[in-house]
């Protein structure tokens, strides 16, 4: 499949060729989301606002070559818009039993054992470097997408990850962490 | 060896494990059925050559205003640490910024007052403290939930760049220091946005509005056109400026690089070296998008006697061309060198659609995916698909990342065809700025 041909027709307005280079990658696109959103609800709200934008936006492409980073940033975005909005009009309760179901989802993959070991240990980072982590470790993207992504810059990006595999050695290795600087 | 990176291995696979919901493409295909077809371009950007050509006068008149000369000059110039973990009043006491001691108290009681700032041509800084109400205090090792993240005024709007900060002796108070993006010498009058997370999980703001004097802007010690242009494998590297002023050290330019979106895989390292002496590099910024400009950070200078800059592009983006196919036939653990580097094949296995074919690589040396194929029974078979990269610990404080390239043929792939790779190069070009002895 030739992605910038591909591009140039989504720009040119054809809605086909924008849904087959989403389709192309569709499980990385998901993933995404889904890490971000936590639920398959919202993971699908956040997909559907992403090609809306694409769509509208996909003039602003320079090279097409660009696009699966371009179009990945633009899902985390619509993913943090989705917090935002929910973290507005939520009450407490509704807002708490989401994450609850983050965690005791009763899907395989996450009623593991490690996978919960796994959700406590992350729980212990910032959001910043828990974020940052995932997208790297988890998500394998490269820290100049990455910091394009979160909007920081590379350096702050690095010393997130850094700080972050720091803590969580220090915590499986059992040394103290708490005001680990 | 180290359990975090097979912790986060089983995290990945255990993601792997999600597919996109079969309805997926439905929705996708309703969502972008509901939104009208996109228009003819012309009108639009007629609109837009308006806007930018607005903007770029707007900049124009900008620019030609410079800071006002206001110079000071200790005997000692303050570093980048000093700055940052010093309070207001001490960075005062050494003839630095200006006070500005403006504070509001909010409903719970909390009192945020801004200090004092100092603003230069290459950043903008603000000292502020946190009061909380009556005896309460800050908890150590707690996330202070309060961030200002945003400055206006008068042709400014400048994010934060970083911040730092710490906690009085008697943990009643916050003292933190940010550094913003530089504002406007026509601003006369600036707006911090503070804010804090409630406990409810909404963000309030607390905007503080504070008059600003340009003419107290700190004068530059350097401030040189560098017009230098590195040539690297896939273009130039063009360093455009250095502006020394007493908070920062800033190189800034742009990218012309014929290869992967115009934009290098990796920073690299650039050093400077003042009077003979590196200074402390402190991070990096650049656009991926647009002009593709970069800026590089440094210490303050450590003096302003200078008799000599030098720029050192040490390590930069590189990538090396391939000609010769790499051969499958031997899978080991054993490295094969490919131009300055390494890879492993370690395995070739068949599968039910062709095979798999796994290789490992050190985590800087990036295969070019374009045109990537093997040669099996005599054909080129393009790799059909490329799994997410995995640690390869090898346990004595390398890891590797491997990953699996798979084919669809029937033929054993005998070797593969590889138009290139991304690697971190070693360019070591030094240039010597000539500088006006003040």
């Amino acid at each position: 499949m030739k992605v910038s041909r591909l591009v140039r027709q989504a720009q040119k307005g054809n809605k086909d060729a924008l849904l087959q280079l989403i389709m192309a990658d569709q499980d990385a696109y998901y993933r995404l989301a889904y890490s971000y959103m936590g639920n398959e609800h919202d993971a699908m709200d956040a997909m559907e606002d992403m090609i809306v934008t694409l769509y509208e936006k996909i003039d602003q492409l320079q090279k097409g070559e660009a696009f699966y980073s371009w179009s990945k940033t633009i899902l985390v975005n619509r993913c943090k818009a989705l917090h935002r909005k929910k973290e507005k009009h939520l009450p407490l309760e509704e807002e708490q039993d989401t994450e609850v179901s983050t965690l005791s989802d009763v899907n395989p993959y996450r009623s593991t054992e490690d996978e919960m070991d796994m959700q406590t240990l992350l729980s212990h980072l910032n959001d910043y470097q828990r974020e940052a982590i995932e997208l790297r470790y988890v998500h394998d993207l490269p820290y100049h997408t990455i910091a394009e992504m979160t909007g920081a810059p590379l350096g702050t990006i690095k010393s997130r990850i850094s700080q972050g595999i720091r803590k969580l050695k220090g915590i499986i290795g059992g040394d103290r962490y708490e005001y680990d600087r | 060896m180290s359990t975090i990176d097979e912790k986060l291995r089983m995290h990945k696979q255990n993601l792997n494990q999600i597919k996109a919901p079969e309805e997926l493409e439905d929705r996708l295909r309703q969502a972008l059925h509901r939104i009208p077809e996109r228009k003819g371009k012309k009108n639009k950007n007629k609109i837009l050559t308006w806007s930018l050509s607005a903007a770029a006068a707007l900049i124009l008149l900008v620019s030609t205003y410079q800071y006002p000369a206001f110079a000071y000059y200790g005997s000692k110039l303050l570093n980048q640490m000093e700055l940052s973990s010093l309070n207001f009043a001490e960075v005062a006491e050494q003839g630095y910024g200006q006070t500005v001691n403006k504070s509001k108290t909010f409903e719970d009681g909390t009192t945020i007052t801004v200090n004092g700032v100092i603003a230069d041509d290459n950043q903008f800084l603000m000292y502020y403290t946190i009061d909380l109400p009556g005896d309460e205090t800050f908890k150590v090792g707690e996330f202070i939930d309060y961030d200002v993240l945003q400055l206006k005024g008068f042709l400014t709007d400048s994010r934060m760049v970083t911040g730092s900060g710490g906690l009085s002796d008697d943990h009643t108070q916050f003292l933190g220091v940010n550094k913003f993006e530089k504002v406007s010498p026509l601003s006369r009058k600036l707006t911090a946005y503070f804010s804090q997370r409630l406990e409810n999980g909404t963000l309030e703001k607390y905007p503080i509005t504070f008059k600003f004097n340009a003419n107290k802007a700190m004068k530059s010690m350097v401030k040189e056109k560098l017009d230098l242009s590195v040539p690297v494998d896939e273009g130039a590297v063009h360093y455009d400026t250095i502006t020394a002023s007493p908070t920062a050290t800033v190189i800034r330019g742009h990218y012309e690089l014929d290869n992967n979106d115009g934009f290098p895989m990796f920073p690299g390292k650039t050093k400077l070296l003042v009077n003979g002496k590196e200074v402390e590099s402190f991070g990096y910024r650049a656009q991926r998008i647009g002009d593709r400009s970069f800026e590089i950070n440094y210490d303050v200078l450590p003096t302003d006697q200078i008799e000599s800059i030098e720029v050192v592009l040490e390590n930069f983006a590189g990538y090396q061309k391939m000609t010769e196919p790499i051969s499958l036939a031997a899978p080991s653990d054993r490295s094969i060198k490919v131009g300055s580097e390494k890879l492993w094949v370690r395995s070739v296995t068949k599968t039910t659609n062709g095979y798999d074919i796994v290789i490992a690589r050190k985590q800087f040396t990036i295969l070019d995916k374009q045109n990537l194929a093997v040669q099996a029974g005599g054909k080129s078979v393009p790799v059909h698909s490329i799994s997410m990269s995995c640690p390869w610990d090898l346990g004595n404080g390398n890891i590797l990342w491997e990953q699996t390239y798979s084919v669809q043929t029937t033929d054993k792939p005998e070797a593969l065809l590889l138009s290139g790779f991304h690697y971190i190069k070693t360019y070591n070009k030094s240039f010597t700025i000539p500088v006006g002895n003040k």
